[in-house]
């Protein structure tokens, strides 16, 4: 059976005003929400691949083994692949929370093939958005806040980038990063 | 004094916990409410009325906006609707007085019900108001 916890019964004398009040209590309950997609979401790991090619004039060198001859060529250039699409080495990310600004990491181990490596901070990224950047200006993650209070809607692209000084002994030289994005 | 609550979850997850919860896949595009009460009816339905036996009266209501912390919701975005002789005075709480009732002896009902649907997620927390509701006569 309802309550009637807020009634009110209101006598008034004959010609004068008359009134009767009862109040309600309302509240809505908004959880913490955050979201937080590198990629193309779900549990799909997207990857960012980089293949080296010698430079000019042997900028089609194909990776696969072959001969060549000749001095060798003093420079090299990179080839910088992603598996989303857009073959740039670029990745589309994005933050939504309606609980305020947030910190974004990430941990990982060098990439390695067999006993060799290739040092996360070798891996440069650059987000194309400010307002949501990448934890570092490397692979080498250092925590970074972004945001701010209330509710974030960001989005950007993290281009990731290899650009050694010296080539690495051959091989294929792999990581998995994992990001995370946190809010006390 | 009784009480309407909102909890928002997303459409197509059901309830979202309160707590801490962890799911992949793309954002959902929209929120789902659910409405509850204390009275038993466990909708945001709450049952109204009004007796009187000195004609018509005017029924209005008056509260602030929603708060948590800084944050608020404005009265606006719970609308309320009517199905009896008592209806609400307006079609949220952002009341408008109105005449109820005729002259000589009135006895109304009605149940109200309370629905919240923003087309955008607020920022999290837990607003609450009191909303006074008023039947007076000249």
């Amino acid at each position: 059976m309802p309550s009637h916890a807020a009634s009110v019964i209101s006598v008034g004398g004959t010609g004068a005003a008359v009134s009767a009040q009862a109040r309600l209590g309302v509240s809505v309950r908004i959880p913490r929400i955050l979201y937080f997609r590198i990629g193309s979401g779900g549990a799909a790991v997207d990857s960012v691949d980089f293949t080296v090619r010698l430079a000019n004039p042997l900028r089609r060198l194909d990776v696969v083994d072959q001969p060549y001859g000749g001095a060798l060529p003093p420079r090299y250039t990179m080839i910088d692949g992603d598996s989303v699409g857009t073959s740039n080495g670029s990745l589309p990310v994005q933050v939504w929370t309606n609980n305020g600004s947030f910190v974004i990491d990430c941990t990982g181990a060098a990439l390695s093939a067999g006993a060799n490596t290739i040092p996360l901070t070798d891996i440069s990224v650059r987000s194309s958005s400010g307002a949501l950047p990448h934890p570092g200006s490397s692979a080498s993650c250092t925590p970074t806040s972004a945001g701010h209070s209330g509710t974030n809607a960001l989005s950007a692209n993290w281009r990731y980038r290899y650009r050694p000084p010296t080539l690495p002994p051959a091989g294929d030289y792999a990581t998995v990063l994992t990001y995370t994005v946190s809010q006390p | 004094m009784n009480n309407v609550t909102f909890t928002a979850g997303f459409t197509g997850l059901g309830a979202l916990p309160i707590s801490d919860a962890v799911f992949s896949g793309a954002i959902p595009s929209s929120a789902s409410i659910t409405a509850g009460d204390d009275n038993g009816a466990s909708d945001g339905q709450i049952p109204v009325q009004l007796w009187t036996n000195n004609g018509s009266a005017t029924l209005d209501c008056s509260g602030a906006d929603l708060t948590s912390g800084s944050n608020t919701i404005p009265k606006s975005d719970i609308s309320v609707s009517s199905s009896g002789t008592l209806a609400h005075p307006g079609t949220s709480l952002a009341c408008v007085g109105a005449l109820r009732g005729s002259s000589g002896v009135n006895d109304l009902n009605d149940t109200w019900t309370y629905a919240y649907a923003p087309t955008t997620l607020p920022a999290a927390g837990d607003y609450q108001t009191t909303i006074t509701y008023t039947a007076s006569q000249p």
